[in-house]
C-alpha cells in the first residue's frame, strides 16, 4: 500500500514536512490550551481569570467522590447509548432503503442529509417550536387525536426530557451517519450477494452474513469518532434544556460547563475534564485494540 | 415487504421535511396567527423578514459566515491533503502516532477549552478577528477530513507513484501533478465538510468575537432570540434566514459531497 | 463515470476560484479588523489633536435597545470631538466566560454594564475601578436614589455608576379580571384565590417561570421579600436561607404553579409575557417590559394592562426584587477616566437621560431624582400612554430589595446567583417531589457549600 521514500535524508524528511502543518495546528489549538487546563486542575481557581492557589490533588479527589459527577456519567451513558442505537438503526435502515440505483434514491441521498447542515441553534428552534408545551403543533396533534387531554411538556418533563433531547440530536446527526453507511454499502460487490443467493441465503441472512461484516471498517470508524462526538455534544443539550429539569439532562460536558461557568469553580471543572478525558482515552484504546476489524 | 418499505420511506421523509415546513410556514404567518396551529396559513406576510433585515445586521453576519467558512475550507484542504498523502501513502516512523494524535482532537470536551483557547488566540492577536474563527474551525474540521481522505488516496494505484519515482519526479511533484487531479472528488468532499462544520459552529464564535460587525449568523440569530421577549415570528424567520444560504449552497454542491463520501469514505 | 468526473473538475475549479475570491476579500476584511482593533488605542489622529477612544460593552440585545444606546453614544461623540466611545452589544450568556477571559487578556472594554451580583464576581479580577468621585459629583447634581447606589457600595468605595433600575410588580389583564369579577390582589391569599378562580380549561390564572434560570430566581425572590424572608445571605456570608418564612414562600410558589401553564418549568423571561399577551394567563409577576408590546401582541387597548405592587403575605412586608443596573469602569488610564467622567455627566443630563432609559420603556426606570421628573422620560409615547402603570413601578422601586444586598453586602452572592440556587430549590419540589421544608434545607446546604 505504501511506497518507500527515497533513501536519502531529504526523502526521509518529506513525510514529516507533510504532516507538520496539521500536527502543529492541532498542537497549538488543542494541546497547548490543554496544558492550561491541566495546570488549573491543581489550583483552587474559582471565577474565570482569577488566580487560585495550589491544592495538589484535592480537585481530583473531590471530582471522583462527587455524586453529581457520577450522576452526570449515568446521563452521559444513556445519552451516548441512546444516540448510537437510534442513529445506527435509522442510518442502516435508510442506507439499505436507498442502496439501489434509481433517480429517487440519488436525489434522496443528497437531500436527506439536510438536517446535518443546519446550525445547532436552528435545530433547537425547530424542535422547541414543535414540542412547545403550550402551542406546539405536536401537542395540538396529540390533543386533536385525543391522545392527551392536556398539552404534554416533553422538554421540561423529568422522564421525557432526556429521550426527547436524544431524539432531537439523532434527527440532527443520523443523515450524516446514513451517508457514511451508504458509502460502506457501495463497496460491497454484487458478486458476493449473488454467491449468497446461490447458497440459498434469505435477505435477513444476507444482511448478517454479508452486509454487516463488510461494513466492519465503517462501523468501527463510526464507533470511535461517533461516540466521541456524541459524548462531547454540549450545545444541543444546553440550548434545549440547559441541563434541566433538576439535572435530568445534565451529561458530563454540561456538568463541566456548569461547574466552570455557573458555579465558578474552574479548578474543579478542569480536574473533572481531565478525569473525563482519561476515561475517553481508555475507551478509545480498548475500542481500537479489540474493535479494529481484521484487514483482509 | 414492499409496503413496509414505502411506509418507512414516507415516515422518514416526513420526519426530515416537516420541521422545515413548519418553521418556514410559521415565519410567514402574521403575528396574531403564529401561535395558531394552522397547517396551511390563512394569510402570508413577509413582515418578520422585513423587520429582521431592517433592524439586524443580517447581511453582515451572512458575509462573515461565508468568509469564515471559505477560509476554513481553504486552510483545511491545504493542511489535510499533504498530511493524508504522508499518512496513507508513505512509511515513516511515528505514522500511527500522528493519526492517533489527530483523532485525539475529539476527545476533550470543548467547553472547557473555551477559556484557554481564548487566551491563546489573544496571544496570537486573533481575538475579534475572522481569522481566529478560521483557525479554530480548521482544528475541528481537519481531523475527520484526514480520515475521509484515506479512501481517496487508497483508490489511486500505488504503481503511479512508483512510475513517477522511477521517472525521477520528486514526491511533491508526484503529489501535485499525478495524485492531486485523481483525488479531486476527495478534495471537494472535505471542502464541503469543512464549510459545513464552520457554518454551524457556535461556542467559539460567540467567545472569540466581540464586535457586532464580525458576528457570524448563528451568533446573530442568538441575539435576535433575545433575553426578555419571545417573538416566535422573529425567531422562526431568523432560523429560516440562517439555514437558507447553506441549503442553497448545498443544493449546488450536495450531490458532490454525498457522492464523494460514498466514493471515498471507505476503502 | 466519465460524465461524473467532468463534474468534479468543474466543481474543484469552482472551489478554487472561490478561494481566490476569499483570499482577496479576507485581506480586505483583515484591514477592517486591524482598524477595529486600533479603536481600543488612544492613538487616533484627528486634525492633530489626540482622540481618547473608549469601548463600552452592554448586554441589552433587542434591536431597539441597541439602537437607542448607540444614538446616545453617537450624540456624546458628536458633542465631544476629542472622545470616541464605541458601544458594542454583548450577550449575558458570555458574561461569565468570555468577559473575564477578555478582561484578563487585556481585551476587555473600558466601560462594562453590570448588575450588583455580577460586580462582586468581576471585582475579583482586580480591574474594577472605584467611581467615588464620579458618583459624588453626579449625586450633587442629580441626586441618586439610595436603593440604586447601595448594592454597589462596599469596602469603602462605590464600584459602579447605577444607570437604571428594574423592579417587579404584579401585572394583570384588566379585561379578564373584570369579566370574572375579581379585584386586583393585594395579599397572597387574594392572589391565590384569584389565580384559582381565573384558571379553567386551557386558561390559567398566572404564568410563573419555574426553570433553573435567573428569571425564576427573581420572581421567587419577590415572594421571599413579601414573605418577610429577604435576608438570605448576610454581609459576612452567613446563610440564613432556611427559615419558616422562606418555606412559606416556596410553598406559596408551588401552590401557584398549579394555576400556571403545565410547561412553566421551561419558562424563562419571555414565556410568561407571551402567555399573558395571548390571554392564556391572566396575571404575571415581572418587570416593566410588558408595556411596549402589550397592545400589538394582545390586540387589547392599553387600559387593559393593569399593574399593582407585589401582593404581600400575612406577616410579611411590602416590596419586590429591585435590580439596579450599573456601569463599571475598568480602566485606570487618566485620559480615559476624564473622558468617562464627561460621558457620565452627559448621560445624566435630564434631557439625555430620559431618552436613554426609554431604550426599553417601563423596564428601565430612572435612578436619579431629576431624571425621574424629566420631560424626556415622561414624553416618550409608550411611557405617556401607560403613565399610571409607570407610576406604580416607580413607587415599587422605592421598596425594592435584592438578595445578598439586604443585610450588608455579601461578597459571595455571585456564587449563589450563578448556579441559580433559588430556582434550583424550587426544582427540588417540582421535579424531585421534595416538601417545601426539605427543599429549603437542600437549598441552605447548597448555598453554604457555595459561599464556603
Amino acid at each position: 500500500m505504501e511506497v518507500l521514500g527515497k533513501n536519502n535524508v531529504l526523502g526521509k524528511l518529506v513525510p514529516y514536512l507533510l504532516v507538520a502543518p496539521i500536527v502543529i495546528w492541532i498542537a497549538v489549538t488543542i494541546f497547548f490550551p490543554l496544558f492550561n487546563v491541566i495546570k488549573e486542575s491543581f489550583y483552587n481557581t474559582g471565577f474565570v481569570g482569577t488566580k487560585g492557589s495550589y491544592v495538589g490533588l484535592d480537585n481530583y479527589k473531590e471530582a471522583v467522590t462527587s455524586p453529581a459527577y457520577w450522576e452526570a456519567w449515568t446521563k452521559s451513558l444513556v445519552w451516548v447509548l441512546g444516540n448510537s442505537i437510534a442513529q445506527t438503526l435509522l442510518a442502516f435502515a435508510i442506507a439499505l432503503l436507498l442502496n439501489k440505483p434509481s433517480r429517487f434514491a440519488n436525489w434522496a441521498r443528497t437531500w436527506m442529509i439536510i438536517p446535518w447542515v443546519i446550525p445547532t441553534i436552528v435545530v433547537g428552534i425547530f424542535w422547541q417550536w414543535i414540542f412547545n408545551g403550550s402551542y406546539g403543533i405536536f401537542n395540538h396533534v396529540l390533543m386533536s387525536l385525543n391522545l392527551a387531554d392536556k398539552p404534554v411538556n416533553l422538554i421540561g418533563d423529568n422522564t421525557w426530557s432526556l429521550p426527547v433531547t436524544i431524539f432531537i440530536n439523532t434527527w440532527h446527526w443520523f443523515p450524516f451517519m446514513a451517508v457514511i453507511v451508504l458509502a460502506g454499502l457501495s463497496t460491497i460487490s454484487h458478486e458476493i450477494y449473488e454467491a449468497a443467493d446461490v447458497d440459498g441465503a434469505n435477505k435477513w441472512q444476507q444482511f448478517w452474513k454479508v452486509t454487516f461484516p463488510s461494513l466492519g471498517p465503517i462501523t468501527f470508524a463510526l464507533g470511535v469518532v461517533g461516540t466521541l462526538w456524541s459524548f462531547n455534544i454540549f450545545d444541543t443539550i444546553y440550548i434545549l434544556t440547559g441541563g434541566g429539569p433538576a439535572g435530568a439532562t445534565t451529561t458530563v460536558p454540561v456538568f463541566i460547563y456548569q461547574q466552570a461557568f455557573e458555579s465558578f469553580q474552574i479548578g474543579k471543572a478542569s480536574a473533572t475534564s481531565i478525569i473525563t478525558a482519561f476515561f475517553l482515552i481508555v475507551f478509545v484504546s480498548v475500542f481500537i485494540k479489540y474493535g479494529t476489524p481484521k484487514e483482509d | 415487504m414492499k409496503a413496509v418499505r414505502y411506509l418507512f420511506g414516507i415516515l422518514i421523509i416526513f420526519l426530515i421535511v416537516f420541521p422545515f415546513y413548519w418553521v418556514i410556514v410559521s415565519s410567514l404567518k402574521p403575528a396574531d396567527q403564529i401561535l395558531k396551529p394552522d397547517l396551511f396559513p390563512k394569510a402570508l406576510t413577509l413582515q418578520h423578514y422585513r423587520e429582521l433585515l431592517d433592524q439586524t445586521s443580517y447581511l453582515t453576519n451572512l458575509s462573515n459566515s461565508v468568509l469564515v467558512a471559505l477560509g476554513t475550507m481553504l486552510c483545511s484542504v491545504l493542511i489535510v491533503i499533504p498530511a493524508g498523502y504522508a499518512i496513507y501513502r508513505m512509511k515513516f516512523a511515528g505514522r500511527k502516532f500522528v493519526s492517533r494524535l489527530i483523532l485525539a482532537t475529539y476527545i476533550f470536551p470543548g467547553t472547557l477549552l473555551l477559556v484557554p483557547v481564548y487566551q491563546m488566540m489573544s496571544d496570537l492577536h486573533l481575538v475579534n478577528s475572522l481569522w481566529g474563527l478560521i483557525v479554530i474551525n480548521v482544528t475541528f474540521a481537519a481531523p475527520f477530513s484526514v480520515w475521509l481522505m484515506q479512501g481517496f488516496f487508497d483508490s489511486v494505484p500505488v504503481a503511479l507513484d512508483e512510475a513517477a519515482a522511477i521517472d525521477g519526479a520528486g514526491r511533491m511533484r508526484t503529489l501535485l501533478q499525478i495524485i492531486l487531479p485523481l483525488i479531486g472528488p476527495g478534495i471537494a468532499t472535505i471542502s464541503i465538510y469543512s464549510f459545513i462544520t464552520s457554518w454551524t459552529e457556535f461556542a467559539f464564535s460567540s467567545v472569540l468575537i466581540t464586535s457586532e460587525e464580525l458576528r457570524t449568523l448563528p451568533i446573530g440569530l442568538n441575539a435576535i432570540m433575545g433575553q426578555y421577549t419571545v417573538r416566535w415570528g422573529w425567531t422562526t424567520a431568523g432560523a429560516v434566514l440562517t439555514l437558507l444560504p447553506v441549503v442553497v449552497f448545498f443544493a449546488f454542491v450536495g450531490r458532490f459531497f454525498v457522492r464523494g463520501l460514498t466514493a471515498g469514505a471507505v476503502k | 463515470m466519465k460524465k461524473g468526473s467532468k463534474g468534479w473538475v468543474t466543481l474543484v475549479g469552482m472551489l478554487a476560484a472561490m478561494q481566490v475570491v476569499l483570499a482577496a476579500c479576507s485581506s480586505g476584511g483583515n484591514n477592517g479588523t486591524n482598524a477595529a482593533a486600533e479603536n481600543g488605542n488612544t492613538t487616533g489622529v484627528n486634525t492633530g489633536a489626540a482622540v481618547t477612544e473608549l469601548t463600552l460593552w452592554h448586554m441589552e440585545e433587542p434591536p431597539n435597545r441597541v439602537a437607542r444606546f448607540k444614538e446616545i453614544v453617537d450624540g456624546f461623540n458628536a458633542a465631544n470631538p476629542d472622545i470616541k466611545i464605541t458601544a458594542q452589544v454583548q450577550s449575558w450568556g458570555d458574561a461569565y466566560s468570555k468577559f473575564p477571559a477578555a478582561i484578563q487578556a487585556g481585551n476587555g472594554p473600558d466601560l462594562l454594564f453590570t448588575i450588583p451580583d455580577y460586580t462582586t464576581l468581576i471585582k475579583e479580577l482586580g480591574v474594577v475601578q472605584p467611581v467615588d468621585d464620579i458618583i459624588e459629583s453626579l449625586n450633587a447634581a442629580h441626586k441618586f436614589q439610595a436603593s440604586s447606589l447601595a448594592p454597589y457600595q462596599y469596602e469603602d468605595h462605590t464600584w459602579a455608576v447605577p444607570v437604571f433600575g428594574m423592579v417587579q410588580a404584579l401585572w394583570y389583564r384588566g379585561d379578564l379580571l373584570s369579566a370574572a369579577g375579581i379585584q386586583p390582589p393585594t395579599t397572597w391569599d387574594e392572589l391565590k384565590s384569584a389565580a384559582e378562580a381565573l384558571t379553567s380549561g386551557n386558561k390559567y390564572g398566572i404564568a410563573l417561570p419555574a426553570s433553573k434560570s435567573m428569571a425564576t430566581d427573581q420572581v421567587l425572590y419577590s415572594f421571599l421579600v413579601t414573605a418577610g424572608a429577604k435576608n438570605i445571605l448576610s454581609g459576612d456570608n452567613t446563610v440564613t436561607f432556611d427559615n419558616e418564612k422562606t418555606v412559606e414562600a416556596y410553598q406559596m410558589y408551588s401552590d401557584l404553579l398549579k394555576f400556571s401553564p403545565p410547561d412553566s418549568n421551561t419558562y424563562q423571561w419571555g414565556e410568561p409575557q407571551a402567555q399573558f399577551n395571548a390571554g392564556t394567563a391572566a396575571m404575571a409577576i415581572e418587570k416593566g417590559q410588558y408595556l411596549s408590546t402589550f397592545e400589538a401582541e394582545s390586540g387589547r387597548p392599553a387600559s387593559d394592562l393593569g399593574v399593582v405592587p407585589m401582593p404581600v403575605a400575612d406577616g410579611g412586608e411590602a416590596g419586590s426584587i429591585y435590580y439596579s443596573n450599573g456601569i463599571m469602569v475598568l480602566t485606570d488610564d487618566a485620559n480615559k477616566k476624564a473622558a468617562i467622567t464627561k460621558f457620565f455627566e452627559y448621560l445624566f443630563e435630564p434631557e439625555t437621560y430620559g431618552s436613554f432609559v426609554n431604550a426599553e420603556p417601563g423596564l428601565f426606570l430612572p435612578v436619579t431624582e431629576d431624571g425621574g421628573q424629566a420631560d424626556s422620560f415622561w414624553n416618550d409615547p409608550v411611557i405617556s400612554k401607560y403613565k399610571s402603570q409607570v407610576e406604580v413601578l416607580i413607587e415599587a422601586a422605592s421598596k425594592g430589595a435584592l438578595f445578598g444586598f439586604t443585610d450588608g453586602v455579601s461578597s459571595k452572592i455571585g456564587k449563589v446567583a450563578g448556579p441559580n440556587y433559588i430556582a434550583q430549590t424550587l426544582e427540588q419540589m417540582t421535579s424531585k417531589g421534595l416538601s417545601a421544608a426539605d427543599a429549603v434545607k437542600w437549598g441552605q446546604a447548597q448555598i453554604e457549600a457555595a459561599v464556603k
